[in-house]
């Protein structure tokens, strides 16, 4: 076994900065790398764009049978309840020849 | 936020101009990442050092008086981190099972060729860094931050003395003693 010189002893400590060194600058390329390389999360890929488009679409095209139907009805109903006032409320004649026309209407 | 600018400081900080934080971390954060590393010797570990030490200094950095150097007060965080994170034991735990924890052939393979050398000059030098690197890790954690600090960061005993809160001549009893490990380890490999 043989003891070092200190000019040998000096060269390995140079050597062990040097590699030290090197190999730290490669550590911090890597974690730069591997910061750079993650995917920035995008907020909507082309495939949730696309399948949003369709469930609109058919929204669309469901709400254009649906809705008429609906408001249809709607002025159906509001027609009759409309009929059904008028011939309450509704009146031929003033009140006061009410009774006038009662009578006509027994004869 | 502005720091005054230091003698010690690298060219493009060699003004009168106060330095902004952005500035700073772009000249020193190699400096911190490098000694968190050889410390820890994980390399996330290493790197959440490195954001705390400067977020650290960025809460600080009203406190910072220039007594001693940015770069020695920033070396001084770090320490304090290393040191904190290394006395972890839940880190101690982690290491051990890590993935990107260091082993001494990764430091020691990254030497660099020199052409002048024979192959079999080169595959002795690597041998003896890794013999280095072992013995470091193995040192106690005072000598292993000293040995670090001056023959890694090349900084002089009285930087050394002001980053880690030691007195000059206990730096110097301290490198001693790690100096005198890592030779027995070399002597060894030799």
């Amino acid at each position: 076994m043989r003891h070092l010189t200190s000019e040998e002893f000096r060269e390995a400590l140079g050597e062990f900065r040097s590699a030290v060194r090197g190999w730290s600058e490669d550590q911090a390329q890597e974690v730069i790398a591997l910061g750079s390389a993650i995917p920035q999360r995008r907020f909507w890929t082309a495939s949730q764009q696309l399948a949003l488009a369709l469930v609109l679409a058919a929204v669309c095209i469901v709400a254009s049978f649906v809705l008429p139907r609906h408001s249809g009805n709607a002025l159906a109903n509001d027609a009759v309840l409309l009929n059904q006032v008028d011939v309450q409320v509704s009146r031929t004649a003033p009140s006061s020849l009410e009774p006038l026309m009662k009578l006509v209407a027994e004869e | 936020m502005a720091f005054p600018a230091t003698s010690e400081m690298e060219h493009a900080a060699r003004t009168d101009v106060a330095l902004d934080f952005e500035t700073l971390v772009r000249l020193y954060r190699p400096k911190v990442f490098r000694f968190a590393l050889a410390s820890l010797r994980d390399v996330d570990a290493a790197e959440t050092v490195t954001q705390d030490c400067f977020l650290r200094a960025y809460q600080a950095s009203g406190r910072f008086r220039a007594e001693c150097s940015i770069q020695t007060w920033l070396m001084q965080i770090a320490v304090n981190l290393v040191r904190d994170q290394y006395r972890n034991r839940r880190f101690q735990f982690w290491r051990r099972a890590s993935l990107t924890a260091v082993t001494p052939a990764d430091a020691a393979g990254r030497s660099i060729p020199d052409d002048a050398r024979s192959p079999e000059a080169q595959a002795l030098l690597r041998e003896r860094v890794a013999a280095i690197w072992e013995a470091a890790g193995k040192l106690p954690e005072r000598q292993r931050t000293v040995f670090l600090l001056r023959f890694v960061e090349d900084m002089d005993l009285l930087e050394i003395a002001c980053a880690t809160g030691m007195k000059e001549g206990t730096v110097k009893t301290h490198l001693f003693r790690a100096l005198r490990a890592v030779r027995a380890r070399l002597g060894g490999t030799a």
